[in-house]
């Protein structure tokens, strides 16, 4: 029986250069078909047998996503009372408009991958938005309604200062957050970044360095009334986030979804690329024919990639 | 999680003595204080917190 549901939206409007989730540039006409799709395989997988505790789902978390989605989840499989509804925002696609929708739609956390508080270090990722972007997408979820709001931000970039670090999170502090994530980079095979590394054209803070900005960013959220609850995750007031809770108690957990990993009754299952889609965007029968529930490889690192 | 893993619960659902199973594997952790124990449960130190892929290596 699962206690949370992943469901995975894997288009973007442009890869980040050290993203290594399953994402797709250029290929959002496949969106509608995509989601109609994954509302099918959640009914199916509740049909399947597959169930939630009893009281229903304690978390639901989209990485991208839309409320016509939640209302399968729900139907499907039940939301608790007071369950914990996560969706992923980029802060350059994040309008007034479609975050009313998704509060009214009944989203309650919003999750935004905000990384850096200067403009040279979001261009220099690869990132669709600049920092007055973050700032007013922020404010924006705030006048939507959400009242429990996450922001990512991360260290050890390319040139990166300890300065620049600092204020990357008295930036972020000032939106008075609920909950932060910050992680340190990491350089992951297959993407721009790896390959530009491999060609020496990407320093990086030196080890030594990147420890002080992770001890910095630990006291820096300590003072900030944000407790640490595990590795990367901060939050205030009990705010810690029930998905991320799920996954370290190791409770069973359901990921749909191109790429969605799934760990239900002792076993952790993948749904793999049989082959990567191309552009121009197949028909969306075959693109997902593409994908198959399978065994899975080694475990990749979580990377924010809203 | 910080409060780290509740040893007790581990051995009730996997059936077996926690030492026996990783006491070796992660004695070098313990030894460079990267986990500890505090009452019933096995922890990260804020050290272990920077290294944390290596213990959990040593578990694999």
């Amino acid at each position: 029986m699962i206690h949370g549901l992943y469901l995975h939206i894997p288009f973007c409007e442009r890869r980040c250069h050290y993203c290594d989730f399953n994402t797709y540039e250029g290929m959002t006409a496949l969106a509608q078909p995509y989601c109609e799709a994954l509302a099918a395989d959640i009914r199916r997988s509740a049909e399947g047998g597959l169930r939630a505790i009893e009281g229903g789902l304690a978390s639901v978390y989209f990485g991208g996503g839309t409320p016509s989605l939640l209302d399968q989840a729900r139907a499907s499989f039940g939301l608790a009372a007071g369950a914990e509804v996560t969706v992923e925002v980029n802060p350059g696609t994040a309008g007034l408009a479609a975050l009313r929708r998704l509060r009214q739609g009944g989203f309650n956390r919003v999750s935004f991958g905000f990384q850096a508080g200067q403009d040279q270090h979001l261009e220099a990722l690869g990132r669709i938005h600049t920092v007055a972007q973050s700032d007013q997408a922020w404010a924006h979820a705030r006048e939507a309604g959400f009242d429990n709001m996450s922001l990512d931000l991360m260290f050890g970039l390319s040139g990166q200062t300890m300065d620049q670090w600092l204020a990357s999170l008295g930036w972020g502090l000032s939106r008075r957050p609920e909950h932060v994530s910050f992680y340190g980079l990491t350089i992951e095979p297959g993407t721009r970044f790896h390959h530009r590394r491999s060609q020496g054209a990407l320093p990086l803070p030196d080890d030594e360095l990147q420890a002080r900005m992770y001890e910095v960013g630990v006291q820096a959220l300590a003072d900030a009334g944000l407790e640490q609850y595990e590795i990367s995750n901060f939050a205030r007031d009990g705010r810690a986030a029930v998905h991320n809770r799920l996954y370290w108690r190791n409770v069973d957990t359901m990921g749909l979804g191109a790429g969605a990993w799934s760990f239900v009754g002792g076993e952790r299952s993948g749904r793999r690329p049989t082959s990567r889609p191309s552009r121009p965007a197949r028909t969306p029968a075959s693109s997902a024919s593409a994908w198959r529930a399978g065994r899975p490889g080694p475990r990749r690192p979580a990377w924010p990639c809203a | 999680m910080n409060q780290g893993l509740d040893l007790a619960a581990w051995e009730r659902r996997h059936g077996r003595a926690f030492d026996q199973e990783f006491g070796a594997a992660l004695e070098p952790s313990r030894r460079a204080g990267s986990v500890e124990q505090r009452g019933g449960s096995l922890a990260l130190t804020p050290k272990g917190r920077l290294l944390s892929n290596q213990v959990f290596m040593s578990l694999l």
